[in-house]
């Protein structure tokens, strides 16, 4: 009987439609190995900023919770996401900040593994790892550190 | 003295937020000659997107909290820890006035500030404040440090006073420090 295939979610930290990160993101399918089916988290460029008081008020926005189920219903996540500033981008720290206060928090117990781009103004895209992001992102949710982010760090994609 | 305008930024959007608690307090805290007013809200930013800057340019509220930056003396952040790290909102914020050209943080003489109901007040939240701070080339000073911890025995409430005597002097002694940082990092002409 043929197994399922793990069910990974590919969240993008960036939101600029030429991002590069983004094109990674889109190859991914072409490169994960046989039982490994990839699909897109849903956007959250629309959230607000993260406010007790709206989420008291009004509750979690809708974005906050597709977000979340997306999440919560994948076997693993793949976060590829250019550094800010030596840091997470705002905006993916403030969806991270939305789900992070739910009940069901969507991360716990999640694997995941963080795929970074560092943006390089030549033809060819290196994916580095960034320190940084990287350790932004292993902080600020129980992922468990996965051996293979350093095979990314020698991927050249033209 | 010399006359000091600082900018204080609050990681925080709530209304009974902690960290807005603080940075209301700090006026009755500041050494003779400093005045501090806090920066316009970043709530209603859209998330960075280059697209944006690139086709609207920036939007409005970048801009007027760039201008308040560059007109400040020194800029105080007062920030919560949200999951070991920066506010995604306020890191946005940054982010945003990051990508102006002349970013207003380089060269800024900047404090660290943060309160928390938990033990540490905040440690995770200031280091990475200042990772990003290296990187915009902004003066970050080393020391007092104000980590605000069990906040809730140390704010009243009600009137949103800081109770605690101590938690008190040390900010009075950073403040103090912050004055005589700027006039060695970024002195006046």
């Amino acid at each position: 009987m043929a197994e399922q295939p793990l069910d990974v979610l590919v969240i993008c930290g960036s939101l600029r439609k030429g991002s590069y990160n983004a094109a990674l993101a889109r190859m991914l399918p072409a490169l994960v190995p046989a039982g490994m089916s990839l699909r897109t988290a849903p956007s959250f460029a629309k959230l607000p900023i993260y406010d007790h008081d709206i989420q008291t008020a009004s509750g979690f926005p809708a974005e906050a919770n597709a977000w979340a189920d997306a999440i919560r219903s994948a076997d693993a996540l793949i976060i590829v996401t250019p550094e800010y500033n030596w840091s997470i981008p705002g905006g993916l720290k403030n969806a991270i900040d939305w789900v992070s206060r739910m009940k069901d928090q969507p991360f716990k117990g999640q694997a995941g593994r963080a795929a970074v781009g560092r943006r390089r103004y030549s033809r060819r895209i290196t994916c580095a790892i960034s320190p940084a992001a990287v350790l932004d992102l292993g902080r600020c949710h129980p992922v468990r550190p996965s051996r293979s982010d350093r095979d990314l760090r020698s991927a050249k994609v033209r | 003295m010399a006359s000091l305008n600082i900018l204080t930024i609050c990681g925080s959007l709530r209304k009974g937020s902690y960290n807005a608690m603080l940075q209301r307090a700090l006026p009755g805290l500041a050494p003779e000659g400093m005045t501090l007013k806090a920066a316009p809200s970043y709530a209603e930013l859209p998330l960075y997107n280059a697209d944006i800057q690139n086709s609207t340019g920036f939007p409005a509220g970048v801009n007027v909290l760039a201008d308040a930056i560059r007109a400040a003396d020194g800029v105080i952040f007062c920030t919560p820890e949200y999951n070991f790290g920066i506010p995604g909102g306020l890191k946005n914020a940054i982010d945003w006035v990051s990508r102006l050209p002349n970013q207003p943080f380089a060269g800024k003489p900047i404090a660290l500030q943060s309160v928390s109901p938990g033990p540490l007040g905040g440690g995770r939240v200031q280091y990475d404040m200042r990772r990003s701070m290296v990187f915009l080339d902004a003066f970050t000073l080393n020391k007092p440090e104000i980590f605000i911890g069990g906040c809730a025995s140390k704010f009243d409430e009600k009137t949103g006073e800081i109770k605690d005597e101590a938690t008190r002097g040390f900010i009075k002694q950073q403040l103090a420090a912050f004055a005589s940082f700027i006039g060695q990092v970024a002195p006046k002409k």
